[in-house]
């Protein structure tokens, strides 16, 4: 167990990866969604031979390219914050962790950086087949990117394919498929670039209806409020689907996740779905204060969505903590104990390893191997610390992703109905929707990744390595003064961006014609 | 074999691409359809 943890230092750099993370994901969405808008639209192009499909296609390119330059920028920085801020995660976990983000590096950013010079300037430079490969090339790198850094976050949540390395201290990859293929990271992967497929057809339609309103570019933002309603409206359905698959794995993996998320302290065979509710601010673990001031909830569903059985078990935080005999659920101060065996045992390997005692490093392996899924219990200094502390945060954040995304799936579908029908512009309220939309299905996916980010403390590795013992062994105030530096820095580009992006938006798609195309 | 149901999984995403492409053709049709209506009946 350690005992001297600067928790100033841990905050930071928590922190400090929260506020450039965020920052990243203001631009990666937009950039991995608006290249499939782009494809197909160049796609039309080619096949039909209209130039206005190519008009429409270097429009949404050059928004794409003012978020491609930012998103690349601030996804250096997060990786680099692994070395400067987490170098004991690193080096614990580097040999796995490494694998997805070299694999992103060579096999998907290279792809879709190489390819991204040719869509952007090869238009009528090179031949319109080879330019529209190079669109779909940029479009699956980006998404293949995405998969990678995925695979590495799932992998963190649900830890396989590896053993831990007595010798080294250090987890060791033994099976790569296991790692890539992982269930858990499959499903985040669909979830989170579908959510990206959203994002980019709220900003879409959230500029062509701008345009609508502004009665401009009418033909062009009706074309591409069609594309992007009816490619965004197939994302949500797809979207939704996967989210259950999410639920299925946090209840199976994280059950403390999914037990902050519904607010649920005591557990309850047949639970139900918390679809609107208050928690109450003055409960505690432990206590019998009730749970809720208000709730509203689908009977049995909570049951449904994580075990796929309407009168399954789901434990409760206070199940977790203190454990329940009757369904069988481990106390934490149990799994505290297993896990010190474990941390035990390693420190005799190595005393023993010293001494060249090969019987007394054998025993201590054998033990160690038995208490190893408990290992990183044995770093915690009390059993509620198992339970994220922000349960409002979580619970809130994720009603909000729900409730947005639902929201989502009717106002796409409605825009999909109105605009094939030719009657947007009748329906101004539905171009102010569409528009604010936009930032509403930022704030909902921003909510998912607090859920997730947030729900998973204390670990950094589940179950192995608590985020408190991650960090690297440097100054807090390094970290607070590097914070606000990066904070700084990241603020005056993203106005910057915004204000280019703001600009080529008021321009308009017109002055963008080289063809001497018809203004529509 | 072992990780197939994950990998078919994945396999999705592009068929989901493919889906979503030709629907958009689909809608784009109906759309001009109506469109270059509405243009005559102005």
């Amino acid at each position: 167990m350690i005992e001297n943890i600067d928790f100033t230092l841990v905050n930071w750099s928590r922190g400090q990866f929260a506020m450039i993370a965020f920052y990243h994901w203001l631009f990666i969405p937009i950039t991995i969604g608006t290249t499939y808008i782009i494809a197909i639209a160049q796609t039309i192009h080619v096949k039909t031979g209209d130039p206005e499909w190519e008009r429409l296609a270097r429009f949404w390119a050059k928004l794409f390219g003012i978020n491609f330059a930012i998103g690349v920028g601030t996804g250096i920085i997060l990786g680099l914050e692994f070395g400067t801020n987490w170098a004991n995660y690193s080096w614990i976990a580097g040999d796995i962790f490494g694998a997805p983000l070299a694999a992103e590096g060579i096999m998907a950013f290279f792809l879709e950086s190489t390819f991204i010079a040719v869509m952007f300037f090869g238009w009528g430079k090179v031949g319109k087949k080879f330019h529209l490969l190079s669109c779909w090339l940029v479009a699956f790198g980006a998404s293949l990117s995405a998969l990678w850094i995925l695979v590495a976050n799932g992998w963190m949540n649900y830890p396989i394919g590896m053993v831990f390395n007595p010798d080294t201290a250090r987890h060791e990859m033994v099976d790569f498929w296991a790692i890539l293929f992982s269930p858990y990271a499959v499903n985040k992967f669909l979830h989170t670039i579908t959510s990206c497929l959203v994002i980019s057809a709220f900003f879409v339609i959230a500029i062509s209806s701008w345009y609508l309103l502004k009665k401009r570019s009418i033909l062009l933002a009706k074309r591409s409020i069609v594309l992007a309603a009816t490619f965004g409206l197939l994302s949500s359905v797809y979207l939704a689907m996967t989210g259950d698959g999410s639920a299925y794995y946090v209840a199976q993996k994280q059950p403390a996740k999914l037990a902050t998320m519904e607010g649920l302290f005591d557990g309850e065979e047949g639970a139900g779905l918390v679809m609107m509710g208050i928690l109450n601010p003055n409960k505690k673990l432990g206590d019998d204060k009730k749970d809720f001031l208000f709730k509203m909830e689908i009977p049995k569903m909570l049951s449904i969505l994580g075990y796929r059985d309407a009168n399954a078990f789901v434990p409760g935080m206070n199940d977790l903590v203190y454990g329940n005999e009757e369904f069988g659920i481990m106390s934490a101060e149990e799994k505290m104990g297993k896990g010190r065996i474990a941390l035990g045992a390693l420190a005799d390997y190595k005393e023993a390893h010293r001494n060249n005692d090969q019987q007394a490093m054998d025993e201590a392996v054998l033990l160690f191997n038995e208490h190893y899924q408990y290992m990183g219990y044995g770093n915690l200094h009390y059993p509620e610390m198992i339970i994220p502390r922000k349960i409002p945060l979580i619970f809130y954040s994720f009603r909000i992703m729900v409730i947005s995304g639902m929201l989502f799936i009717g106002v796409l579908l409605l825009f999909m109905y109105l605009s094939v029908k030719n009657r947007l512009e009748k329906q101004k309220w539905l171009l102010y929707v569409g528009i604010w939309c936009f930032p509403l299905s930022f704030i909902a996916s921003m909510a998912g990744w607090i859920v997730a980010e947030v729900g998973r403390q204390p670990w950094t590795i589940q179950g192995l390595l608590p985020t408190m013992i991650s960090t690297s062994n440097i100054s807090a105030n390094a970290v607070i003064a590097t914070f606000w530096l990066f904070a700084a820095m990241l603020t005056v580009l993203v106005i910057a961006e915004y204000r280019i992006m703001i600009g080529a938006i008021r321009k308009g798609p017109d002055n963008l014609s080289t063809k001497g195309g018809p203004n529509v | 074999m072992e990780h197939l149901t994950q990998i078919l999984w994945l396999a999705s995403f592009p068929v989901l691409i493919y889906v979503g492409y030709k629907l958009s053709l689909y809608a784009l049709k109906l759309f001009h359809k109506n469109y270059e209506k509405d243009e005559e009946t102005e």
